[in-house]
């Protein structure tokens, strides 16, 4: 999840490290973020009015579990190195589902606290500079982030603040493009030190915490 | 009804900001995004087809107006993918060994009247999502052709005609070995001819065939032939040419369409205009040419139909793709028609490589699949790509749009319709191109539309009937000269008139019945420039597109019926005070502004705040001169200023002044749409969801919603929903860091044109939301601190809290006129969508808070009863009432359960730890007690979605959301309902306590009990 949160540079630079570099910098720094073991982020999504509890848990390159309750239900999508479940009892499962391999490996990246940026050369990812993009009037850094032949993210920085203001990815499923595109904003700083956005789209996070113990049984399909 | 906001209060805020000063942009109206709203039932013209030849389900879409389309899925959707660039796509190429990388050239060159231009050559190295401008051949105007070497990707060529209204150098065959960065001009013959078509042989590309052609187009004529047109080879990559001319036709030749057969590489078919058109073969690579027999439709109008195709694997499989849907099984010799259901003017097809029976035919009307070689098609009507001439709305809720596309009739569809205005909502109104539209100004039912040429009709929408009303000749007067897009215009000051325009103005106040000429020949009358029967060069193409000298723009005053002004197509503005008496001519006027006597003069807007102001566009392409030239006279023309903005791109198609602030000004171009907000000193090009070079041909504002409403050339019909904030912003006002704005009163309404849902078949416009806008401005992008957006009753209690976004611009939140959805009961074996319904306000006044940071702002908003409700005040306090009765019998029954569960919880700790059966039992049955009755109170057991199980929850969130969902008062049966429910809700209270009473304490004392009785660990034996 925290692939969301790295940062970049001036838009003049040609050279993606070097935003890169600015953007690690934004978010704490690159210690700071190689520090990072675990993640959970607790806050809500909204709509009409409601508020439902939604839940994001992350152990570091190993396994990432998303939920959200509601009516005393909790659903959620758990990801590991090597397996996927979905459980969504709000459309009647009554057991959690595997996820195709496909969308287990595409979703791989997720896994990645610390960033998808830090490093990337050693994680086998390619990063290119491309034009700026007009991101609702701010004429943001571009990168293109080649994941996998299948998964392609488009990082969008602020070129005042080196705040990861967008992220647009495209991935193929069942030979199907799939496209989507998060808004970030409400940058602060957690108590321990990083700089994290607090709302995705319509998602507003009360807490980041950083490096708390996590429970393995979170990242175990149940019901 | 939307109704929103006026300007009301500033506090200079919070969070972000930096305090330079604000330019006005698109940006600056952050969430007033557009919708496009079709129609793609009737696509635009396609110019282009190209699919990924080992992976045939991604195509791309060229248009001739709308852009590039790419799908994913062999057609089923289709998705925009070069919205920020020229819309006239000429070519495609796709490189077959990197296929995300795409070649766009820009600049359709099927020569028509109409055709658009393009800005150059444009690259894609990630399959769409990124383009780059690439190659310096932006002045090229028209590109034909592109191909991408098949064995080098570093090479590639790209076939330019050139300008179509000037003599020019950018034209030829152009040549990169770099992969697009750079190019070298490999075959050029003169600043009249360039290249049409190219071929490379697939098996050695160093082999290259290609057309030269010679045409020019006027305003008033089209030649398309002469000495320098020829079909060339060259064996050495460009390096040499050699002309080809052993058994082709004698010069002058015009357009030759080339085909190689990738199976048989030296199998060449050409059609070549000439004195007698023809289609020629060679099977000796193109040494030398026979001539084969045809079929007209294989020969017809070659400067438009300039495909040629030949199978893949087949080589003697031909077709041709023209004005029908030719092939020819035997390699060209005869040829038979395929078209069925397909719309007729045919110029792009793409055959599958790897399944030939599957192909992609491009028409004047959109996109074709074929699975079985042309034996039958399926339109994919998902393309909005629709070409619009010009758009008028109607006084209706919602209001209709109405339009006229090029080859595509007249039609009209609602502005907002149940899940989205769909294909099926779109209704013909007949015709052959269309282009004017109007809706009689005294009945709405009647409505005026017409084909080229002034073939003007009405349409009795009610009866269904339809009438001819063209105005003719009388024996002593010339032939009506009509232009190809001639005007039908209904009175602005007088709603009965109705006027029709040649040379002459026509005058009728029955409907198109009768009529009357009200003026002498305001135009030019040059009849050098009147010689259409003469016009096409080798094939004589008459069909009114170039007739010339024509009236092309006329409005009645808003203030005067007499006062009328009409624009012609050879550079006239005339315009009468007493009805058309007698005419004054202010060309030379304009002309002393800068702009060139003679311009075609595109539009005529006459100002409703002042009799004396007119703007003009006027529009000089047809002499090579795409500068965009728009004026402003406040005295009646007599003087004209300019109003530029190096902003500007595209040559003006029409100008249109705000109904309520003259300072906000409208300009679209043949390259987008502008806006002005300080009239006309400083533009902005208009983005928000709009094609930044959008080929914006009318422009119209609803009195009612305060809609701005586009006819685009490519992209339909596109709407952006209520342009108060544009009326209310100020230069002032964009240089604060937050503003927030004071809603207007808002009619309460569940959403008038949501019932139902879309089909999803083919291609749906998106409603505009029916929820209460609630706007406020932030001069930068809020990057950090939180913004939220509360509603409060009169009584102070919170209504709904929202989270408010916080885009650069203006920001709208919506909020949907109810409360905080209850409470639910909780747990249980399924979700309970009670807890998203919520009780819609009651009419009154609201107060709105925003929340900046720490900064808040306070306004009112006042809801009010929707005059067209069928539900008085008095019913909507009913329903109100009803609905809070069970808004609150959910959160008790919330409150019961929470309880049961809390208990509940406590006994399965303690029973975990109870050995003493009898304590055990009593604290079992105690639990068993509680479980029935928390199964009573919601369902616990059902097993899927498919076998539905309902209890008291269940129940009350059935005739609950019936209640709030409803425009309707409660029904009786509801009311007997919810009393029913009610005692059930008590009698499930009265059974906790009772349980409650009968257990607790027993249970209690004997856990208690048990514990006590517990011998005591000494620390030894605990340890």
């Amino acid at each position: 999840m925290l692939m969301a949160f790295a940062y970049g540079s001036t838009y003049a630079q040609s050279n993606p490290d070097e935003v890169i570099a600015r953007v690690i910098e934004a978010q704490g720094g690159k210690d700071k973020l190689l520090s990072i073991k675990t993640v959970r982020m607790t806050g809500n999504i909204e709509f009409s009015g409601q508020k439902i509890p939604f839940s994001i848990y992350g152990i570091d390159k190993k396994a990432q579990r998303t939920e959200f309750s509601f009516s005393g239900l909790t659903g959620y999508t758990i990801v590991t190195n090597d397996s996927g479940f979905n459980f969504n009892p709000f459309q009647g499962q009554k057991t959690p589902e595997n996820m195709t391999a496909e969308d287990v490996k595409n979703a791989q990246n997720d896994l990645d606290q610390q960033g998808i940026l830090l490093n990337y050369k050693e994680k086998g990812y390619a990063v290119d500079q491309l034009e700026n993009e007009d991101v609702d009037g701010v004429d943001a850094i571009q990168l293109k982030v080649s994941v996998t032949p299948n998964k392609t993210l488009y990082y969008f920085i602020d070129p005042a603040s080196y705040y990861i203001i967008r992220i647009k990815t495209v991935s193929v499923s069942n030979g199907q493009q799939q496209r989507g595109s998060t808004d970030y904003y409400d940058f602060k700083k957690t108590p321990d030190g990083y700089m994290f956005p607090h709302t995705f789209d319509n998602i507003t996070f009360d807490k980041i915490e950083v490096n708390v113990p996590l429970d393995d049984k979170l990242f175990r399909p149940s019901r | 009804m939307r109704k929103i906001v006026q300007l009301l209060c500033i506090f200079s805020a919070t969070a972000v900001t930096n305090s330079s000063m604000a330019q006005i942009t698109s940006a600056t109206f952050g969430m007033m995004e557009a919708r496009q709203v079709g129609p793609a039932v009737m696509g635009g013209r396609i110019t282009c087809i190209e699919g990924v030849n080992n992976e045939p389900r991604t195509l791309y879409i060229g248009s001739a107006g709308g852009g590039v389309w790419k799908s994913s899925n062999s057609g089923a959707t289709f998705r925009s993918i070069f919205d920020k660039y020229c819309q006239s796509i000429g070519a495609l190429a796709i490189d077959q060994q990197n296929p995300a990388t795409v070649y766009v050239g820009t600049g359709e060159s099927n020569m028509r009247n109409t055709v658009s231009i393009g800005d150059g050559l444009y690259k894609t190295s990630d399959g769409g999502d990124n383009w780059t401008k690439t190659g310096g051949l932006d002045s090229t105007e028209h590109i034909s052709k592109i191909i991408v070497d098949p064995k080098n990707s570093s090479i590639v060529y790209v076939a330019a005609p050139g300008p179509l209204w000037s003599d020019s150098k950018n034209r030829g065959l152009y040549k990169s070995t770099d992969a697009g960065k750079t190019f070298e001009k490999i075959l050029y013959v003169n600043e009249k001819t360039g290249v049409a078509d190219i071929a490379v042989d697939p098996s050695n590309p160093a082999v290259i065939y290609a057309s030269t052609w010679d045409f020019r187009r006027t305003p008033y004529s089209f030649n398309s032939g002469g000495m320098s047109s020829g079909i060339f080879k060259s064996t050495d990559g460009g390096k040499t040419w050699k002309e080809l001319r052993n058994g082709l036709p004698n010069k002058p030749m015009g357009r030759t369409a080339l085909a190689l057969a990738p199976s048989e590489p030296n199998r060449i078919l050409a059609i070549v205009e000439a004195e007698t058109t023809g289609l020629f073969l060679s099977t000796d690579g193109g040494e030398s040419w026979k001539r084969q027999t045809t079929t007209l439709s294989v020969e017809s109008r070659p400067f438009y139909f300039s495909c040629l195709v030949v199978d893949p694997k087949d080589s003697k499989r031909v077709y041709r793709p023209g004005f029908l849907f030719s092939y020819s099984d035997d390699g060209g010799l005869s040829f038979a028609d395929g078209s069925g259901n397909v719309h007729s003017d045919h110029h792009a097809l793409w055959i599958n490589p790897n399944y030939t029976n599957q192909m992609y035919l491009g028409t004047d009307g959109g996109v074709y699949m074929s699975n079985d070689r042309g034996g039958s098609w399926v339109m994919l009507a998902a393309l909005p790509v629709s070409q619009f001439y010009h758009v008028v709305y109607d006084m209706k809720a919602p209001y209709n749009v109405y339009g006229g596309l090029q080859d595509n009739q007249s039609w009209y569809a609602p502005s907002q319709s149940a899940g989205g205005i769909e294909n099926a909502d779109w209704k013909n109104l007949g015709g052959g191109d269309g282009f004017w539209v109007q809706v009689d100004g005294t009945n709405p039912d009647m409505v005026y539309a017409e084909s080229q040429g002034g073939e003007a009709f009405r349409s009795d929408l009610k009866q269904g009937k339809q009438y001819t009303i063209k105005p003719q000749a009388t024996k002593d007067e010339e032939k009506l000269r009509f232009n190809w897009n001639s005007p039908i215009v209904t009175g602005t000051k007088n709603k009965a008139n109705l006027y029709m325009a040649a040379q002459y103005l026509y005058k009728s106040t029955d409907m198109g019945k009768n009529w009357t000429r009200i003026s002498p020949d305001l135009t030019t009358n040059n009849k050098a420039k009147q010689n259409q029967e003469a016009s096409g060069g080798l094939s004589a193409d008459n069909t009114s597109a170039e007739n010339h000298c024509t009236i092309f723009t006329l409005t009645e005053s808003p203030f005067d019926e007499n006062i009328i002004w009409v624009g012609t197509d050879d550079g006239n503005i005339q315009y009468t005070t007493d009805g058309g008496k007698k005419w004054t001519n202010v060309a030379a006027n304009y002309a002393a502004a800068g702009i060139p006597a003679q311009t075609w003069v595109s539009s005529i807007q006459l100002s409703t705040f002042d009799k004396n102001t007119v703007y003009a566009t006027f529009d000089n392409h047809m002499y090579g001169d795409m500068k965009t030239y728009v004026a402003k006279s406040t005295d009646m023309g007599k003087t004209w200023t300019r109003l530029t903005s190096k902003e500007f791109t595209g040559y003006a198609h029409k100008i249109k002044e705000d109904l309520v602030n003259k300072d906000l000004l409208f300009l679209g171009t043949e390259m987008g749409l502008f806006g002005s907000i300080d009239a006309g000193a400083n533009w902005f090009r208009m983005k928000n969801n709009i094609p930044w070079k959008a080929l914006v041909r009318d422009i119209q504002i609803h009195p009612v919603t305060n809609d701005l409403i586009l006819a685009t050339h490519g992209r339909g019909i596109i709407i952006v929903d209520d342009i108060t904030p544009m009326r209310n912003m100020t230069k002032d006002v964009a240089d604060k860091d937050v503003v927030i704005f004071s809603p207007k009163p808002f009619d309460i309404s569940m959403g008038k044109y949501y019932v139902g849902s879309s089909n999803n078949d083919g291609y749906t416009g998106p409603n505009s939301s029916q929820d209460a806008p609630i706007m406020y401005y932030f001069k930068d992008r809020l990057n950090t601190g939180n913004v939220r957006v509360e509603i409060y009753d009169k009584a102070g209690k919170l209504v709904q809290s929202m989270p408010g976004t916080k885009r650069k611009g203006l920001n709208i939140v919506h909020w949907n006129m109810r409360y905080t959805p209850p409470k639910v009961a909780g747990g249980g074996s399924k979700m309970d969508f009670g807890g998203f319904v919520a009780p819609t306000v009651l009419p009154g006044e609201y107060t709105v808070k925003i929340k900046v940071g720490d900064k808040t702002q306070e306004n009112k908003i006042v809801m009010q009863r929707d005059p067209n409700s069928e539900m008085s005040r008095d019913d909507m306090q009913l329903q109100y009432d009803a609905a809070m009765k069970l808004y609150n019998m959910h959160e008790s029954l919330a409150k019961l359960v929470d309880s049961i569960n809390i208990v509940q919880a406590s006994l399965k700790q303690s029973l975990a730890a109870i050995k003493n059966p009898k304590v055990k039992k009593l604290a079992d049955e105690y639990n068993n007690k509680l479980e029935e009755l928390r199964s009573k109170c919601l369902a616990t057991k059902q097993k899927s979605i498919f076998a539905d199980e309902k209890k008291l929850r269940e129940d009350i969130t059935d005739v609950y959301a019936a209640i709030c969902n409803q425009e309707t008062p409660p029904s009786n049966l509801q009311v007997n309902r919810i009393q029913s429910l009610q005692q059930q809700l008590g009698e499930a209270q009265q059974l906790n306590v009772n349980i409650n009473s009968q257990y607790q304490e027993k249970v209690k004392a004997a856990i208690l009990k048990e514990s006590m009785d517990k011998p005591k660990l000494n620390k030894k034996d605990g340890q």
